[in-house]
């Protein structure tokens, strides 16, 4: 199955050529602006999530970004979205004081199981957070250089070399990590394609047969990681690198004016976060509009 | 067995970004028991055209049949005349049947083979494959046998470990895996790339002596030596296009198909064309190598070889 989700593609917006470190600054606060509660009314909240849905499809077009990939592959999640589900429906229950008729606490009922809207409740939240975190993630990725992506980790963990953690070295580890994945998949694709011809079949078979494929797949695919690294080590000694030397950069970026807009606009949502915070705004109290009862 | 290509196209990640056209209408006759070489620069499709021969890769449309075996990504139209992408997702779509029956019979042994092993001793790697083929334990191991014998790996290797054989022995262990099933087409992609010049001599005389038995052979190469002294056939690909397909003396005598594809013929042809030119009477296609050339210059010289 090929899935393009959170894999670089290498198209040419200006998302893609802003500095990574303002799209990694800017994905923090995205993030974060996720997980902040906005209104003691969950409805609310779940309204300002909606508001952030359609946001970050508007990002992810600029980005060429194809959302509707993120349904696709959403389809892996659904067993955890049934499981959540699941646990909501036998385990929540709303702490009401004694005596409260729970009535209009309960959306409906399955037999003797009361489904209480605190479950729905929590469950859309479950789904709306994860799915606005893949949005994201998936955003910064697909546009990002993943060289761009650990120069910008590097920026951002500096703080760290001051208590003398060795953040370059970790960089330049993540950083060939990364490099050999595309090499890896070649090499997988190659492996795969070479025992195919033998007579594995990794699509059908029984699942004895499957394992005893995947073994055919894995020793190989290991020897020639093993031999690869050997190989780089050597060649990166023998021209002359050094784990303790001070690094440079090969290519430095210069700041446009997509970099400042990118900014302005995580200094925006920052505000639009803040604003939300405080002025705790409730469209469905000031409209009077009823809703059920969540607690 | 024959294999048959009609209109063949290939094209890597169609419509999304890297996407690449690696072969372009193709249509090929692989007779049986030909001995037929794809020659041309890397990049020029030769290992797209080979995945194609047994289903490793699906042709993006066309056409090919292997004997009873048909892949059919023939173009569908739409009553207006334009191509009906719906239709052809969907016959992309449909799982081949049986396609090990098609790799059963057509072998391949890709660009560095020695990749593909992992079983923990050489007998064991090579009956691998006669046994993913529904072959008993003890017929695996016999054809497992047989197959090492032909590339000169004796009794004393089947119980190591093939990760500590030296590279040409790993080698030949990957070549024997293939022949262990007893293909009917044994195709090769690059196959004496990294040899030296015995191991390609020996490897060569291996291919030659499973040719004379009577399988099929196909070799995408661009050592053109090997080209002249093996060959029957001979078809230049160039930018996932067929240039030229002929023998190979004709190939080097029209020597303009190959510089368009930045190759040469090999140094014994030109030697003996220069030779021509000076005026000797050689018959070319007697020419062959180092060899089958001393042999011609002294019989038109009159000597006795
Ligand atoms: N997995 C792949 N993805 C994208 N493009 C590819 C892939 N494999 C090969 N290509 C491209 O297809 C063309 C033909 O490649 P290939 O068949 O490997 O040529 P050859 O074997 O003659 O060197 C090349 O331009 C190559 O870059
Ligand atoms: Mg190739």
């Amino acid at each position: 199955m090929y899935t393009s989700l959170g894999k670089y593609q290498p198209y040419n917006t200006f998302i893609h050529k802003m500095d990574a470190r303002v799209k990694l600054v800017t994905m923090i606060i995205l993030m974060v602006s996720v997980f902040m509660t906005y209104s003691q009314n969950s409805f609310m909240n779940l309204t300002i999530y909606a508001v952030l849905f359609l946001a970050f499809i508007v990002i992810s077009m600029l980005a060429k970004v194809s959302f509707l990939s993120i349904f696709r592959s959403l389809a892996a999640i659904w067993v955890m979205i049934i499981f959540v589900l699941i646990l909501n429906v036998f385990f929540t229950k709303p702490s009401l004081p004694e005596g409260v008729d729970p009535a209009p606490y309960i959306a409906f009922s399955i037999g003797a199981l009361n489904i209480y809207w605190l479950s729905i409740v929590n469950l859309l939240y479950v789904i709306a957070r994860l799915v606005l975190i893949i949005m994201i993630t998936n955003i910064f990725t697909s546009s990002t250089k993943p060289m761009e992506m650990t120069n910008a980790l590097e920026w951002l963990l500096w703080p760290l070399g001051l208590i003398r953690i060795p953040i370059h070295k970790f960089a330049m580890a993540i950083s060939l990590a990364l490099r050999f994945i595309p090499t890896l998949q070649e090499e997988t694709d190659r492996i795969m394609k070479a025992q195919a011809s033998r007579g594995v079949d990794y699509k059908q078979g029984k699942f004895k047969e499957k394992v005893k494929a995947l073994v055919a797949l894995i020793i190989p695919l290991f020897m020639s990681a093993f031999t690869t690294s050997g190989q780089l080590a050597d060649a990166m000694e023998a021209r002359g690198y050094d784990p303790n030397a001070k690094r440079t950069r090969y290519k430095t970026n210069h700041w446009g004016l997509r970099d400042f807009m990118g900014c302005l606009f995580a200094a925006a949502w920052v505000a639009g976060i803040v604003l939300l915070c405080v002025y705790q705004p409730d469209i469905y109290a000031f409209f009077n509009v009823p809703l059920p009862l969540v607690k | 067995m024959s294999i048959k290509l009609e209109q063949v196209n290939y094209t890597y990640n169609p419509h999304r970004p890297g996407e690449k056209v690696a072969l372009r209408d193709i249509n090929l006759v692989f007779q049986d028991h030909c001995f037929t070489a794809l020659i041309g620069r890397t990049g020029s499709g030769k290992s797209t055209l080979i995945q194609q021969l047994n289903g490793l890769l699906l042709p993006t449309h066309g056409k090919i049949i292997a004997d009873d075996y048909v892949i059919d990504m023939t173009l569908v139209y739409k009553k207006d005349g334009k191509v009906d992408e719906r239709a052809m997702k969907k016959k992309h779509k449909v799982k081949l049947q049986n396609i090990k029956s098609l790799r059963k019979k057509v072998g391949i042994v890709f660009q560095f083979p020695e990749y593909q092993i992992f079983e923990e001793s050489v007998i064991k790697d090579v009956s691998y494959g006669p046994k993913n083929f529904g072959k008993s334990e003890e017929e695996a191991i016999k054809q497992a046998k047989e197959a090492l014998t032909l590339v000169g790996i004796d009794e004393s290797y089947y119980e190591r470990s093939p990760f500590e054989l030296s590279g040409g022995e790993k080698r030949r262990v990957a070549i024997a895996g293939i022949l262990a099933m007893e293909p009917d087409i044994l195709v090769l992609d690059e196959p004496t790339v990294g040899l030296d010049a015995a191991g390609e001599e020996k490897l060569m005389g291996l291919i030659t002596h499973l040719y004379e038995q009577g399988t099929s052979i196909i070799l995408a190469t661009h050592n053109m030596d090997v080209v002249l002294k093996y060959c029957k056939r001979a078809i230049v690909l160039d930018h996932g296009k067929i240039v030229h397909d002929s023998t190979p003396l004709d190939l080097f005598q029209n020597s303009e198909y190959l510089k368009s594809s930045s190759l040469e013929p090999p140094k014994v042809f030109r030697f003996a064309l220069d030779l021509i030119q000076g005026g000797l009477d050689l018959d070319l296609s007697k020419v062959k190598d180092t060899k089958t050339l001393a042999n011609e210059i002294i019989r038109v010289k009159g000597g006795n070889a």
